[in-house]
């Protein structure tokens, strides 16, 4: 009996237990909508759905990759002319003894899978509604700008977000924004007013971007600069409605803090300060030195310097003129100002400085450099308001006073007042080297002093003749027929008679003999205030009057100390022998 | 009178069927009766890829009814065979694009169409690239890849 093959129907079994058929499925031949053969292997046996928006499509694996045309003839014959209405394509639980009703087998080690397809209604096309088309819906984050194209509500609260919510004509219910924005630099979230510095209030006006209707450049009279650039680290200049000038001799590095004019014509460039005030006060070129913290004793608070080039045209610096703290102490603060040139080795050195003295009121100035420095003074030398020294060096007429030293005067005419006496009577100090007084002499007093106990100290007359030396200083000599000096001996005449004296150093020439006066002789001579004589011991005086026959009896002085040699000399001229 | 005997000969279906009278519902006079074909033609496609270089790779078997149209395209080198959708999305067709020779697309329709009302087989192969089996000389290849990526 002949069946209708739409009549007939194909079964599938993905249930690979035996006698179990859990999830299979079971089309009517009218359903088939197609079969598709995938890479040799798979075939998709596509059903069309109940719902007429759905389908099924169901996975087999063929055993034998080359017969899959002959597969499809096969179940094409076994629909049309098969003779089972019930055509079971894969049966996975019966895989071991009958697998498929179709002539050529599934592979049966691979279990069908089922894809039900979405129920929901594809549409693939353009749908046509009141004349207009549309052919896609854009979801959540999609945005075509196309009247072919609806929104989901979360395409378009995407696309609010996306513009910013970009509308126009007043929100119905907004009164304030879900985020604050800054504008100008001030906060505003819609609820209130916002006063923007420079606009509504004191302050500078926060802007960025290129203002509306500016082209290029902005004209002077706008409060623009008029030019299109504008010199590296130049100063600028205005040249009255015209566009500010660049001076590129006059320029400004901000690397190095620098200010500098430049010019090449002589005479320039120049640095004036002038004042039009109708006032006596004048103009001030001021340095102004802040450290922030407290200063310190020496800080530099400026220098003006002169530089130029050597003869090799190294850059060399000449001369120049600082000024620095010399105390920094709250209440007794004082300067320093010093002049500085080069001298003679590059080297800059102080010439003239003005120091801060030690007193309210007080200036120290050194002048010069070194003691083969030169000073000169054109004019007067004024101290204080009297002039001490003209300019041919002659002292004023100012007196003088507490000259300590003079060095040595080589010529010229000393004229003044007497010394006062009283000066020459406290001066022991300044008559002590050997001097000649020519002329008559008035020496109303002379005063004799006890002399110390050193052998030959003496104050009294003395003579430098006889050209002897070997002389034992303290010692009493004889002057001798032949001009020389001998030891006295009060045992002979002849060593005795005549003129005596005290040897005060070994030459009689260059250390004299004293003939009269206080004198230490080397030796003691007895008590205090016995009458000396001379000794029969050679150059000795005793307070012992020789008695040996011929002895000589010649008084010589007076005795001033028991033990330390200290005498009166003034030998008497008359002696007499001793006849015993 | 509803004819039911099966097996008929494939001959005399074939016969029966192209002597049927669409219009009138019937055989022209030669039949006192009217003999439905229970028959379901189905037209198969093959491309000319391989896996591993030795089993044909890519096919379709597709009902003959549920073909829609055939339009060859603007230059007639391209005829485009299209269906209802596999996944009866709305608005889009499963299509099968041949390439032919230009200018025998009319042709080629005519053997398809004679194929499907006349043929004796079930299985119709329109274009088996594989194996060089074609239902009209003018067909060259099949342009669309049978991989199951159909609407």
């Amino acid at each position: 009996m002949a069946l209708d093959p739409k009549k007939k129907f194909l079964y599938f079994n993905k249930d690979a237990t035996s006698g179990e058929m859990d999830a299979a499925l079971c089309f009517p031949v009218s359903r088939l909508a197609g079969i598709m053969i995938k890479t040799s292997t798979f075939m998709d046996f596509h059903f069309d759905g109940s719902k007429g928006t759905d389908a099924t499509i169901v996975r087999v694996t063929h055993e034998q990759h080359a017969f899959q045309k002959a597969f499809m003839i096969a179940i094409t014959d076994e629909i049309n002319f098969g003779e089972k209405a019930f055509i079971r394509v894969i049966d996975q639980a019966e895989r071991s003894t009958l697998a498929s009703d179709v002539t050529i087998n599934m592979l049966t080690d691979v279990v069908p899978t089922f894809t039900i397809q979405d129920t929901n209604l594809i549409i693939s096309d353009e749908v046509s509604i009141g004349g207009h088309a549309v052919n896609d819906i854009d979801v959540a984050s999609e945005f075509v700008d196309s009247d072919e194209h609806l929104m989901t509500s979360a395409a378009i609260n995407d696309r609010f977000a996306q513009i910013n919510a970009s509308t126009t004509g007043n929100a119905a219910t907004a009164t304030a924004l879900a985020s604050a924005v800054t504008i100008g630099g001030v906060s505003f979230d819609g609820t209130s007013n916002i006063d923007l510095p420079g606009v509504s209030e004191t302050g500078d006006q926060s802007t960025s971007g290129t203002a509306a209707g500016l082209s290029s450049t902005l004209v002077v009279g706008s409060g623009g600069t008029g030019a299109t650039t504008l010199t590296s680290n130049a100063v600028l200049t205005g040249n009255g409605s015209s566009a500010i000038q660049a001076e590129s001799a006059l320029t400004y590095d901000a690397d190095t803090d620098t200010l500098q004019l430049t010019s090449s014509s002589g005479g320039f460039p120049r640095v004036e300060l002038k004042s039009e005030a109708n006032t006596s006060s004048g103009q001030r070129l001021v340095f102004i030195k802040d450290r922030g913290a407290a200063p310190s004793d020496g800080d530099t608070l400026g220098i003006i310097r002169w530089e130029g080039e050597d003869s090799g045209q190294n850059a060399t610096s000449y001369a120049q003129i600082f000024g620095k703290i010399s105390d920094t102490t709250d209440g007794s603060e004082g300067g320093h100002l010093a002049l500085q040139v080069a001298s003679h080795d590059g080297e800059m050195t102080v010439g003239l400085e003005l120091i801060d003295g030690d007193a309210e009121d007080e200036i120290d100035v050194n002048i010069g450099s070194g003691a083969s420095s030169v000073t000169t003074i054109e004019g007067t030398l004024t101290m204080g308001s009297t002039a001490a020294m003209t300019n041919a060096g002659l002292l004023s007429v100012a007196n003088q006073s507490n000259i300590t030293g003079v060095g040595t005067i080589s010529s010229g005419v000393w004229q003044g007042t007497a010394i006062a006496s009283a000066n020459l009577d406290a001066d022991t100090a300044h008559l002590t080297t050997d001097q000649t007084f020519t002329g008559k002499k008035q020496i109303n007093i002379r005063k004799f002093a006890v002399t110390s106990d050193t052998d030959g100290n003496a104050i009294g007359d003395v003579v430098y003749f006889g050209g002897t030396t070997s002389m034992t200083t303290g010692a009493l000599y004889h002057y001798k027929s032949d001009s020389t000096w001998e030891l006295a001996d009060a045992d002979a005449v002849a060593t005795c008679d005549g003129l005596l004296g005290i040897a005060l150093g070994a030459a009689s020439d260059t250390n004299g003999v004293l003939l009269r006066g206080m004198v230490t002789v080397d030796h003691d001579t007895g008590a205090v205030g016995d009458v000396l004589f001379v000794s029969t011991t050679a150059g000795d005086i005793t307070a012992t009057a020789p008695s040996g026959n011929t002895d000589i009896v010649r008084v010589v002085g007076y005795c001033l100390h028991a033990s330390n040699g200290q005498i009166w000399f003034n030998p008497d001229g008359a002696f007499v022998e001793v006849t015993a | 009178m509803w004819l039911t005997a099966w097996p008929l000969t494939l001959d005399l279906l074939t016969s029966l069927n192209r002597r049927y009278d669409y219009e009138k519902g019937s055989f022209g006079g030669l039949f006192l009766f009217r003999i439905f074909v229970f028959m379901i033609k189905f037209l198969f496609f093959q491309s000319d890829s391989y896996d591993n270089t030795i089993y044909p790779n890519d096919g379709a078997l597709i009902p003959a009814e549920r073909l829609a149209d055939m339009e060859v395209s603007a230059d007639g080198t391209d005829l485009t065979l299209s269906f209802n959708s596999m996944l009866q999305s709305k608005g889009v067709a499963t299509e099968i694009v041949l390439s032919i020779v230009e200018d025998s697309g009319r042709e080629v329709m005519a053997a398809i169409s004679e194929e499907i009302a006349f043929g004796r087989e079930a299985f119709i192969v329109i274009a088996d690239e594989a194996n060089s089996d074609f239902i009209h000389g003018d067909i060259t290849a099949v342009e669309t890849t049978l991989d199951g990526s159909f609407a």
